[in-house]
């Protein structure tokens, strides 16, 4: 046991001072995580509005008029129907609902906006709301409008919010993948697997203090992630983050099973590494890391729904800040399970000690 | 070096060097035992039926040029190999049955001495000690360093120390499990002459503390000097094995005396020399091949005297392993 442990700890050691793997494994996920998330950060002046019933009355002309040559606002005029749906995916940040009114009746009017997006929802609720209430006090004494407001929870996501579970996949799979599979590989080429081979220490021990410190560090790699996302660029947490790190860890495993499989085949570092970046950048592309895969094409679905980091950020999306619970989970986590077995299993009947036959 | 105190455990007869190692294989039985070991790639045998016994407490080895099949030969004894066909037993244990057994009572150094970066010495020794099953503390492992002469770089990392140093961290750690018979596998290739001789020191102090040393070479200056017995491979066939001295005596010439005549003169006005078996000339060089150095050059210096010659720049050369296996193989060493 004590062989097992100080071999984890060299693992960790080792990563912990190798500056290149501290790049990959953790400057480089914190830079696109700064670096998207005041790119698209909602903090932007533009405050998107949907209104329904401009035409009902002529106040409510006037005010959708005004509102749309204010900068500020981006107006879209449409039904009830379809501009509530766009508020509850997020795409509108407050929809004013106007109703019909006799003449010199004060307009109904219902506001909705998005309470779980309480930054940008609050402060487009009270742009939209000093809006109406100037445009209502016109020269007649009694205001034609009368407003309620009401908030909805949208299921639409702040960027940073849908950013930051899928930049967590992201770094899971690197480490799992390109990291292990480079330097698993470096160590067959460069004959240290044949001085390991040298001791009495079983290669299964060798391979779980890996797999082990690899876990560590992917526990690690979340925590600061997260607290960097929380602190720098405002995710908002809502959800378990326990659930998080059980995927954190189903995830890894699944990851690292891919980059044994490729250690396994892969010659030398070289190849290792092509191969390695040719499984990983597609995925990082395709699997929703950075925008919706609704967004792909259609041909691209079933291409994507093969995607197992596709499962991971999905499921560490709704634990994160959808407040999904584990079990709804099951689809995600059966397949990284699924891709951890075959993957280790494969490994294990194509490990070889050495790059060569002779 | 020399002066320095073994530290290993089972300290034995520190006076064994080789003028007095023993001559007669009839001793105790050997600590290694090989029997009919065959090693093939495709229709290749890198390892062709060889046998080798190596004693208790002596530093055996084994010399070739490269290809010859040594490293292959090493790595089947240590267990990393799977033989073919044949036996091995060392300290005792089948290699082929209980590989695992094996690995506890013997210390490998590798001839690539690839380690893990970003670890340094200390903490390398530290976790081969924990892999190893040997003694991890801070005091074991400041003996090895020590051993090795490494206290000033035991907190550099491998890629920061020079070959020789490489060469010394990795013998630490064929150490770390004071093992019975420790295995070099081409230990000083790629050392400056400086470090060669500080490592060869270092083997000879590892024998003196009562280990048995199993190395292999293509340096017959190493075999010679640092080994008590050498087993000469080629084509992955054990050719000859003796003691460095032995297989030298065992050549028609020992010696060659070479001088310069002033004046120059033929061979034939020389004549002949008692002991000589060769006498010939290249320019005003005189080449004298015998057995027996002393009678032959009292006879060279009379009959330079009778003749008025003067013999300038004398010289003796004893004959080496080279030519041994120049004698054996037809080639030299280092073709």
């Amino acid at each position: 046991m004590s062989a097992f442990i100080q071999m984890t700890v060299a693992n960790l050691r080792m990563t912990a001072r190798n500056r290149v793997a501290l790049f990959w494994n953790l400057a480089f996920p914190l830079i696109f995580i700064v670096l998207f998330g005041f790119l698209f950060s909602d903090t932007s002046v533009t405050i998107n509005v949907g209104i329904v019933g401009a035409d009902q009355s002529e106040v409510a002309t006037s005010i959708t008029n005004a509102m749309k040559a204010t900068d500020g606002f981006k107006v879209s005029v449409g039904n009830e129907q379809s501009e509530l749906d766009s508020l509850r995916n997020g795409d509108r940040s407050v929809v004013v609902v106007f109703g019909a009114a006799g003449s010199g009746q004060q307009v109904p009017t219902d506001v909705y906006w998005d309470s779980s997006n309480p930054q940008t929802g609050s402060v487009a609720l009270n742009a939209v709301q000093s809006f109406l209430t100037q445009a209502g006090a016109g020269p007649a004494s009694a205001q034609p409008i009368a407003v309620t407001v009401h908030s909805i929870v949208s299921s639409g996501l702040s960027y940073v919010d849908f950013l930051v579970p899928g930049i967590l996949a992201m770094t899971i799979m690197n480490s799992g993948i390109l990291g292990l599979a480079s330097a698993f590989v470096s160590y067959r080429e460069r004959g240290v697997l044949r001085r390991i081979k040298a001791t009495p220490f079983p290669l299964s021990s060798f391979i779980a203090a890996r797999i082990v410190s690899q876990l560590v560090i992917a526990v690690v790699q979340a925590v600061i992630l997260i607290a960097v996302g929380i602190l720098v660029v405002g995710l908002k947490l809502n959800g378990n983050l326990f659930y998080a790190f059980i995927l954190v860890i189903i995830g890894s495993l699944a990851f690292l099973s891919i980059g044994f499989v490729i250690a396994s085949f892969a010659r030398n570092q070289e190849a290792a590494d092509s191969i390695a970046n040719a499984v990983a950048f597609p995925m990082l592309f395709m699997a929703g890391v950075f925008f919706p895969t609704d967004a792909a094409p259609k041909v691209l679905q079933p291409i994507i729904r093969l995607l197992p980091l596709r499962y991971l950020a999905d499921g560490l999306r709704n634990v994160m800040v959808k407040n999904g619970s584990l079990g709804a989970q099951w689809l995600n986590i059966s397949v990284l399970v699924f891709t951890a077995a075959v993957g280790f299993a494969l490994a294990l009947k194509l490990f070889r000690w050495e790059s060569s036959a002779v | 070096m020399s002066q320095r105190q073994p530290s290993m455990s089972g300290s034995s007869p520190a006076g064994m060097t080789i003028s007095d190692a023993p001559e007669s294989p009839a001793i105790a039985a050997p600590i290694i035992d090989v029997r009919g070991l065959l090693k093939r790639y495709g229709s290749l045998a890198a390892v062709d039926g060889v046998d080798l016994q190596v004693r208790q407490n002596e530093i055996f080895g084994i010399l070739g040029p490269n290809g010859a099949g040594k490293t292959t030969t090493l790595e089947m004894i240590e267990g990393l190999r799977q033989p073919d066909a044949g036996s091995i037993v060392v300290a005792g244990i089948d290699v082929v049955a209980d590989p695992v057994a094996l690995k506890r009572v013997i210390g490998v150094q590798l001839q690539t001495t690839a380690l893990f970066d970003h670890l340094s010495a200390r903490e390398l020794i530290r976790l081969f000690a924990a892999l190893s099953g040997g003694d991890t503390s801070s005091r074991r492992v400041d003996e090895l360093i020590a051993l090795v002469s490494l206290e000033e770089k035991a907190g550099s990392y491998v890629d920061q120390l020079s070959g020789g140093q490489r060469q010394r961290l990795s013998i630490a750690l064929a150490l770390v499990n004071d093992p019975t018979v420790v295995f070099l596998d081409e230990p000083t290739t790629g050392l400056d002459p400086q470090a060669r001789r500080n490592l060869w020191d270092l083997i000879s102090d590892l024998r003196n503390s009562g280990k048995t040393v199993v190395l292999t070479t293509h340096y017959m200056e190493e075999a010679d000097i640092l080994c008590d017995r050498v087993a000469v491979m080629d084509h992955g066939q054990m050719i000859a094995c003796d003691t460095p001295l032995n297989l030298i005596q065992s050549l028609d010439v020992v010696a060659t005396i070479q001088a310069r005549l002033n004046p120059p003169v033929d061979p034939e006005t020389i004549g002949s020399l008692i002991g000589a078996l060769e006498i010939e000339n290249q320019g005003d060089q005189l080449f004298v091949k015998t057995r027996d150095v002393q009678t032959t050059l009292g006879a060279m210096l009379l009959r330079a005297e009778e003749l008025g010659l003067r013999l300038e720049n004398l010289t003796t050369a004893q004959a080496t392993l080279e030519d041994v296996f120049l004698t054996l193989t037809g080639r030299s060493l280092r073709e």
